[in-house]
């Protein structure tokens, strides 16, 4: 994505320009949505809280002061909406999760949709399960492909801690999933 | 290098991104090292198995509408609280415990006010419903005597005798005490029993 463009249009929104945000919006709105569907594992609440990220950046975007680029300073706001929402909502979010995982259904293989099935549910229990700060490292780093670096940049931690974070929670992941692996 | 030290930059030799000193240590580690191999075959089947993970899309209906959507919430004034959720509840749960505490202190209020009320019973007919004579309670005061005791205290009887004092100071005129007592304006009956009703609280209190 190109820094400068998203650069202007974060200026002519502050200086008036309503539809600045809208493109702003376009640029961004898949990976939210994909950061947000990651991290509370509900596609529902997804749909949500991935356009509740963007209000919440709409309010506060006049204050922005553009000392880290605005996509770390927009992953930031939904990162921290997503670890409220899941502390605030962890119960409804383990309940919900059998009926929300539905993967796409091929007629001619039930063995293998229900075995696909099992290994979704495994996979979010396992994620879920992460303490809040490794599973945030691990769906920047592994679903977002960010680098160690920026993930510090938008948790505003150092690399070693971000780095120590990924590996604690693939370390989890692998002991969470060792059933699946033959 | 020990396999402690190797086995936590496994996940980042993987992924490829260790510095080439730190690769060519561990690729040596890992030549000679069975132990740091299966870790490091385990740590590579648990990323394909998360990459197995179903992908979800939503409808072309919500990305149509995601803007639309943001700009309603904008609208609707979301996302401006300015007190973060957890305060909010912490608020919420100090005024439920003060709305309970009002509450509480109303209704003990509203007890008192009715156990006032209930005191009130014995002395009800003391204030005869408007338009009767008063010679009721100096009816009742004559003719069940015993009951009145048990009703009132020796003190609130030394008001009533006092109040039956006052009435005779005011000379009973051609039609004696009876007359007079038929007469008697229903206010001082009222004042009468404004007096008891104040001794009767402080007694509750007390």
């Amino acid at each position: 994505m190109n820094e400068e463009i998203v650069r202007e249009l974060v200026r002519r929104f502050k200086h008036g320009e309503e539809k600045a945000y809208n493109e702003l919006v376009n640029l961004y709105k898949q990976r939210i949505f994909n950061l947000v569907l990651k991290m509370v594992r509900n596609r529902e609440d997804a749909m949500d809280l991935a356009q509740e990220a963007f209000v919440k950046a709409y309010h506060s975007l006049k204050d922005f002061r553009e000392e880290a680029s605005f996509s770390t300073w927009l992953y930031r706001i939904a990162v921290n909406l997503c670890l409220n929402f899941t502390q605030r909502d962890r119960f409804r979010s383990f309940i919900l999760l059998e009926d929300l995982t539905q993967p796409v259904l091929s007629s001619d293989s039930p063995l293998k949709d229900l075995e696909q099935k099992e290994l979704d549910k495994a996979i979010d229990q396992a994620v879920l399960n992460l303490p809040s700060k490794q599973r945030t490292v691990f769906i920047l780093r592994h679903y977002q492909e960010l680098p160690h670096s920026e993930i510090a940049k938008i948790l505003d931690k150092s690399e070693g801690t971000i780095k120590a974070n990924y590996f604690q929670a693939i370390k989890k992941l692998k002991k969470s999933l060792a059933g699946f692996i033959e | 290098m020990r396999c402690k030290n190797i086995q936590v930059k496994l996940v980042d030799y993987y992924e490829n991104s260790l510095p080439p000193e730190e690769k060519k240590l561990v690729q040596s580690h890992l030549e000679i090292c069975s132990s740091c191999q299966e870790e490091l075959q385990k740590i590579r089947s648990t990323f394909e198995l998360l990459k197995n993970e179903s992908a979800y899309e939503p409808d072309e209906a919500y990305w149509i509408n995601f803007i639309p959507g943001v700009r309603s919430k904008i609208e609707k004034g979301w996302g401006t609280t300015l007190v973060p959720i957890p305060k909010l509840k912490i608020i919420g749960g100090i005024v439920s415990l003060a709305l309970v505490l009002l509450l509480g202190i109303f209704f003990f209020k509203e007890d008192q006010r009715v156990m006032f009320k209930s005191s009130e019973e014995p002395y009800s007919y003391l204030l005869p419903a408007e338009g009767e004579k008063i010679d009721q309670l100096f009816y009742a005061e004559a003719g069940n005597e015993s009951s009145i005791s048990k009703l009132f205290s020796d003190t609130d009887r030394n008001k009533l005798a006092l109040a039956e004092i006052e009435l005779e100071k005011n000379n009973w005129g051609k039609g004696g005490k009876e007359e007079a007592l038929r007469e008697l304006d229903l206010k001082q009956l009222e004042n009468l029993k404004k007096d008891l009703e104040k001794t009767k609280f402080k007694k509750e209190i007390l």
